[in-house]
């Protein structure tokens, strides 16, 4: 901090006092815990509606003989998701924000305490439902899976680059209403490409699994 | 919708240090926000100015300058600004875009304009 004598009574100090790094630090920690147990994190984010807790569960159903997982259901108040999640069998603990927007790195850390780390390899973190605040708060996932539905029109990806910056894996999900709602999902794809070339995009109907094997492929899990 | 709790840790922030240096009132408060985070300046503007109602930071000059994204490229060592790309030339629609603007490799990490700071508080002693 550098003060700078500005007259007799104003007194300016020049900070570099950044107000997203804590979050920042504690998404590192949480990464660091995870890494020593050896446990890869998979962030899910999407609309709400969009499919999130839907494909979870399908992933869960596809992958529960080969991996030990546990999922991370986040959302502003209920415990609905959790309880959907459960049903698969496997440990599930709900964070409920209140009435903020998004996870945070503090938040999961604290659920990640709450967990029988040594005896999972795998974590599905689902998002509080929103395509904006969650995009600045990394948690320490090692990937980030976005999903978007055809349900939500058109022009869901353009009017949402920033959250396709740092997105492993992005979905596509509903192909089956595709034709009804007169979105073409091959140019949902092609403007994740556009913002993200290094993204892998699957199509996917979640209540049906399509497509939920070549998820698993591109979050190579 | 997260400006809320940005602009109350920007208020916290400033009143300690005011406090910590016994001014009597804040006359400016200077803040960066870069262009690829999430953040709308008017929404944050609107909220700090809230949050310092009541306070000895009550009506003072907030400024916010909004930082211009920085990428570099890991295969031909570009550094510089992130390349945009039109999506639909029917929408006039530029969205940025990870691929380099020089050499076309996909390999490009984003160095700045994700971050949120202060930058400069004056304070009336
Ligand atoms: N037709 C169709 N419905 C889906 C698909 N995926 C999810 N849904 C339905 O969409 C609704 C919202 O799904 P949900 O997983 O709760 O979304 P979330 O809010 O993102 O967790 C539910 O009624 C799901 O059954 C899909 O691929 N096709
Ligand atoms: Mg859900
Ligand atoms: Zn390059």
């Amino acid at each position: 901090m550098r003060v700078i004598e500005g007259g007799e009574e104003i007194l300016d100090i020049e900070l570099e006092e950044s107000l997203l790094a804590r979050n920042r630090e504690l998404a590192e920690k949480n990464r660091k815990l995870l890494d020593e147990k050896g446990v890869t994190a998979i962030d899910v984010m999407g609309s709400i509606g969009s499919g999130k807790t839907t494909l979870i569960s399908q992933l869960v159903r596809k992958l529960k003989g080969r991996r030990s997982i546990a999922v991370i259901a986040g959302d502003l108040t209920t415990t609905i998701d959790a309880d959907r999640i459960g049903r698969e069998g496997v440990q599930v603990v709900q964070v409920n924000t209140g009435k903020e927007c998004h996870l945070d790195a503090h938040l999961v850390g604290k659920a990640l305490e709450e967990m029988d780390l040594d005896a999972i390899d795998l974590l599905f973190i689902e998002n509080v439902g929103n395509l904006i605040c969650p995009g600045e708060f990394p948690l320490g996932a090692h990937k980030r899976l976005v999903v978007v539905s055809v349900t939500e029109g058109p022009y869901m990806v353009v009017k949402h680059p920033y959250i396709f910056l740092d997105a492993s894996v992005a979905v596509i999900n509903k192909i089956d209403l595709a034709e009804a709602m007169g979105v073409d999902p091959a140019k949902l794809e092609k403007d994740v490409l556009k913002i993200n070339p290094s993204a892998r995009v699957v199509r996917t109907n979640a209540l049906t699994g399509e497509g939920v094997d070549e998820v698993i492929q591109a979050l190579e899990i | 919708m997260h400006e809320l709790s940005v602009a109350q840790e920007i208020a916290r922030t400033v009143l300690r240090i005011a406090s910590e240096k016994g001014a009597k009132g804040i006359t400016r408060i200077e803040v960066e926000v870069g262009k690829l985070t999430f953040l709308g300046i008017d929404q944050l503007r609107f909220w700090l100015e809230a949050c310092l109602e009541g306070t000895i930071g009550a009506g003072s000059k907030l400024v916010f300058r909004e930082i211009d994204p920085v990428v570099r490229c890991r295969t031909c060592g570009y550094e510089g600004g992130i390349k945009e790309v039109e999506v639909d030339p029917a929408l006039h629609l530029m969205l940025p875009s990870l691929e380099c603007p020089t050499c076309g490799s996909t390999d490009v990490e984003i160095v700045s304009g994700r971050d949120c700071l202060i930058r400069r508080v004056e304070l009336s002693i």
